[in-house]
């Protein structure tokens, strides 16, 4: 590759930089043909889990499990099994952990939770502490 | 028409971001026309495919020998596969094509009339690694089953639908072709897209391509081309369900309220295929004296490298009614799939 080719390369590079940093441009890189489906969305991974009492151990149902980078949410089921969709990215990924469907399980204090890619393939067990009715 | 400045001064930026994205043409988007058989004979289609294989489908192994390339080229996850056909789901071994792509750093996805997607199929798609589909929908039931020709169509692509719709890691969407039928019935589909957890929706017309050359009476007078334009931006405006017009032409004063983005033909800039015979060339509705080159003697990178000028300087275009037209600039020629042939007019304007 000659000098020319070189410094041509760079200055594409840097225009897609400027559109992509400075602009509201994610949309053009993210593009859909007429006549196919829409791009991916970014969850490339699930973390699984299971949410216990931290006093008990007994698991939990219906607490609610949200990732952090996009808006999705799950609730654990009755083992306190969960499978969350998220885009992995970086080596740790934060989630929130509420209960919010009222106090039919107990109540618990809400929790965030920072997790390393390990959990990807081991999987996640996540103890609440009871809530009372001071907290 | 006119353009306020601000707007304007966005069109001027978009300009200079195409004509950089079409100076790197990065292959990000490789259509596999994995199979000419259908289930369905409707009465649109871009594609000419047959009930009956009159052409083999094309073994996977061939299509992976080709794309192999690919992987070394660009980062993991670059470009995405969209199957198509024909029907995707005719093929048996279709999760296990997706799976291995998967396995090579491919996203992958499928274009669907959602015929045989059942719960089984979805679940085996899914764990697969389908990433993204699209579901035919063509109006409402009595509406749809004449235009694809099969009295449960309607149903089976409603219940995909609802398969679908539930499943967070899948991008997804419904397109309807909208036709001189339907047009008047696209409230009422909005309606129901709604009620079943449908939230992306894109609108296309039905181009004079393929089977629906012979049918004039499916395409849209300019002014109901207007009135699907407006309903659009209304419900964009309103926000309850993402709806866009597809990115099939330019629209004039309705680019900035129809669509995420300006319109942007990437057919050779950014988006490729590889059909049912081997031919490399741009999106399958694209005419098929474009075809670039064929990866039973050509290598698929080569051919995306050195060929496709055709696509990625559109000066051609400027002939007929674009010679003179004050949009040519913003608009390149349109969409290279309403090109009958090198050199010639435009099949239709979109422009208002």
């Amino acid at each position: 590759m000659n000098m020319f080719q070189k410094i041509k390369e760079k200055k594409q590079q840097l225009i897609r930089f400027l559109f992509g940093s400075f602009t509201a441009t994610a949309l053009m890189f993210t593009f859909q043909a007429c006549y196919g489906m829409p791009p991916q969305n970014d969850l490339d991974a699930t973390i699984q889990g299971t949410v216990k009492s931290a006093e008990t151990g007994e698991p939990i149902q219906g607490i609610t499990v949200c990732g952090t980078r996009n808006d999705l949410f799950v609730q654990t089921g009755a083992n306190g099994n969960f499978q969350l969709p998220v885009h992995f990215g970086s080596d740790q990924y934060l989630i929130h952990i509420k209960d919010e469907d009222g106090t039919e399980n107990g109540s618990y204090q809400d929790l965030d939770t920072l997790l390393d890619a390990s959990v990807l393939t081991d999987g996640v067990t996540i103890l609440l502490e009871k809530r009372y009715d001071n907290q | 028409m006119t353009i306020n400045k601000q707007n304007r001064f966005k069109r001027f930026l978009f300009r200079i971001f195409r004509k950089n994205e079409t100076e790197i043409h990065e292959l990000n988007y490789l259509f596999w026309e994995c199979t000419w058989r259908c289930n369905l004979s409707c009465r649109h289609c871009g594609s000419d495919c047959k009930s009956e294989a009159c052409v083999p489908d094309m073994p996977f192994a061939d299509f992976l020998k080709a794309i192999e390339p690919l992987e070394t080229r660009y980062k993991k996850n670059n470009t995405i596969i969209a199957i198509t056909g024909g029907e995707p789901l005719l093929r048996s071994d279709l999760a296990d094509c997706g799976r291995t792509l998967r396995e090579h750093g491919f996203h992958w996805g499928i274009v669907t009339n959602g015929m045989l997607y059942d719960e089984a199929r979805h679940q085996e798609l899914v764990a697969a690694g389908m990433s993204s589909v699209t579901v035919s929908l063509d109006g409402l039931e009595e509406t749809h089953n004449w235009l694809r020709g099969h009295p449960q169509s309607y149903q089976r692509a409603l219940k995909a639908l609802q398969l679908i719709a539930r499943t967070p890691t899948l991008n997804y969407d419904v397109v309807t072709c909208v036709h001189q039928r339907n047009i008047d019935e696209l409230p009422q589909l909005k309606e129901t897209l709604i009620a079943n957890g449908i939230r992306h929706w894109r609108l296309f017309t039905i181009a004079p391509i393929g089977r629906a050359t012979d049918n004039k009476g499916l395409q849209l007078s300019r002014q109901q081309l207007e009135k699907m334009f407006q309903f659009i931006a209304e419900t964009r405006h309103e926000g309850r369900i993402d709806i866009k017009f597809s990115c099939e032409a330019y629209t004039g004063k309705y680019e900035e309220s129809i669509r995420d983005s300006y319109f942007f033909c990437r057919a050779g800039i950014n988006i490729g295929s590889v059909l049912i015979n081997g031919d490399i060339c741009a999106c399958p509705n694209v005419d098929r004296s474009f075809v670039q080159g064929n990866i039973y003697q050509d290598k698929l990178m080569d051919v995306w490298d050195n060929k496709f000028s055709v696509m990625r300087d559109r000066r051609w275009m400027r002939c007929g009614p674009c010679a003179k037209c004050k949009d040519f600039k913003q608009c390149m020629g349109g969409a290279m799939h309403l090109r009958p042939k090198m050199n010639e007019n435009i099949r239709r304007c979109y422009k208002y």
